[in-house]
């Protein structure tokens, strides 16, 4: 019998859905995978979608979002409503695996406050990136296997 | 269309009574897929090459759970393709064939190989590899047939070949139908969550069953067995043989020949 070689790394498609708003400036992110970026631009207005493919060995990563942009002067009141610069990671696809429950349970975000505001220094699962900051998910390939380990309750 | 029956004669059905009448004893799961995997192999009669490449080996319940699991697996009908005169069970989902040179780049395709149209490999085979190479296109191979079949080429190392599922059911084991998806690469699905989620294990009977059977059925039964009786029948009736042991040409018109080969559930002695 010819042995069946297990892989020892996988080509993943990651499928990134963004929802901004502003009325000054667009909000500015940038993807990454254990440092290595994948993607880096503005988000315009309402949803962005933004997919790219890479090789993955199978071992422990860390996927970042820094969200940058967003200064004081991107909020304002309009007839005594706030309008500002919102950048939203709206939904995550991995290998076509929406991750919805394992973003918000497993996901931070370290936010970067502007000077006079303060807060959490690290927010367990937001998505909504109201400040500028880091979002962080560590996963590991194989990714079938993290989600596997993440329904199983073994992670 | 000729109605194909699948070949059953009294060594196979006698393997279901051994199975039912015999003490049984439990082998590891890992050891019944071995079995498996060697049998798979081991014809003599095709040559599939570039086995290593296809690293994860998991068990499916058959051919028709691979189809699936695949179409779980690309998240719907939508999002994969198929060639025309493919398996009717894509019709039957609403799934028309799009034709080589029209396939849709980077959309997974699933193909029936061998195809009981023409008892063989689509004649527009060598063509579809290139145009899904050329537009980086997934192959997933229903191979269901291949059991039956001789003179059969696959290169799975083929960088298109994605995955290939193979099932015991033809050597008339509809009864207890197991197989093997052979895979680049896993996704999830159901195969993988029936492989890889559950905790204790899965179908244990029923791989049980599977390695007991392939135990005592050679790989190339068929064609060894009945072989030279196709020939012949072939000859006296001016049929043209195939790959397929109970399929021939008969006037350009695919006809299946089971019950000529006397291989139905009829009483017959092997």
């Amino acid at each position: 019998m010819i042995k069946n070689i297990e892989p020892t790394s996988e080509l993943i498609e990651f499928n990134f859905v963004f929802w901004a708003e502003y009325w000054r400036n667009p909000a500015h992110i940038e993807i990454s995978i254990d440092e290595v970026v994948y993607a880096n631009q503005l988000l315009s207005e309402e949803f962005n979608s933004i997919s790219f493919k890479t090789k993955l060995d199978f071992t422990p990563h860390v996927l970042k979002i820094i969200r940058s942009g967003k200064t004081v002067h991107e909020s304002r009141q309009v007839n005594g409503e706030w309008e500002s610069q919102t950048a939203i990671l709206h939904s995550l696809t991995v290998d076509g695996i929406n991750l919805r429950n394992i973003l918000w349970s497993r996901s931070r975000f370290i936010p970067v406050y502007d000077v006079g505001q303060s807060g959490d220094k690290i927010i367990p699962g937001e998505c909504n990136f109201g400040y500028n900051g880091t979002w962080e998910l560590e996963f590991s390939s194989p990714v079938y296997q993290f989600v596997v380990d993440c329904v199983r309750g073994a992670r | 269309m000729t109605k194909w029956i699948i070949p059953k004669d009294k060594f196979l059905s006698e393997t279901k009574i051994d199975w039912y009448n015999q003490q049984q004893q439990p082998k590891d799961l890992n050891y019944n897929k071995d079995v498996l995997n060697e049998w798979f192999q081991s014809s003599k009669l095709n040559n599939i090459t570039g086995w290593e490449s296809m690293g994860c080996v998991d068990f499916t319940m058959g051919c028709a759970h691979y189809i699936e699991s695949f179409i779980i697996g690309q998240n719907g009908l939508d999002n994969f393709q198929i060639l025309p005169d493919d398996y009717a069970y894509y019709s039957f989902l609403g799934k028309w064939g799009t034709p080589a040179g029209n396939l849709k780049e980077g959309v997974p395709l699933i193909v029936t190989l061998p195809n009981y149209n023409w008892a063989d490999l689509r004649p527009d085979w060598e063509d579809v590899l290139a145009e899904c190479e050329h537009k980086k296109i997934p192959i997933h191979i229903d191979a269901a047939w291949l059991t039956l079949s001789k003179n059969i080429e696959l290169d799975l190392s083929h960088p298109a070949i994605q995955s290939i599922g193979m099932g015991i059911s033809k050597y008339a084991l509809q009864w207890n139908r197991v197989g093997l998806r052979y895979s680049k690469q896993r996704k999830m699905d159901s195969i993988t969550i029936f492989n890889k989620f559950y905790i204790h294990n899965c179908n244990d009977n029923l791989y049980d069953c599977a390695r007991f059977c392939v135990e005592r059925i050679p790989r190339d039964y068929m064609w060894n067995t009945y072989g030279k009786l196709n020939a012949d029948m072939c000859r006296e009736h001016r049929w043209t043989q195939t790959n397929l042991i109970h399929g021939v040409w008969d006037n350009n018109e695919i006809r299946c020949i089971t019950e000529e080969l006397g291989l139905t559930d009829r009483p017959h002695s092997k």
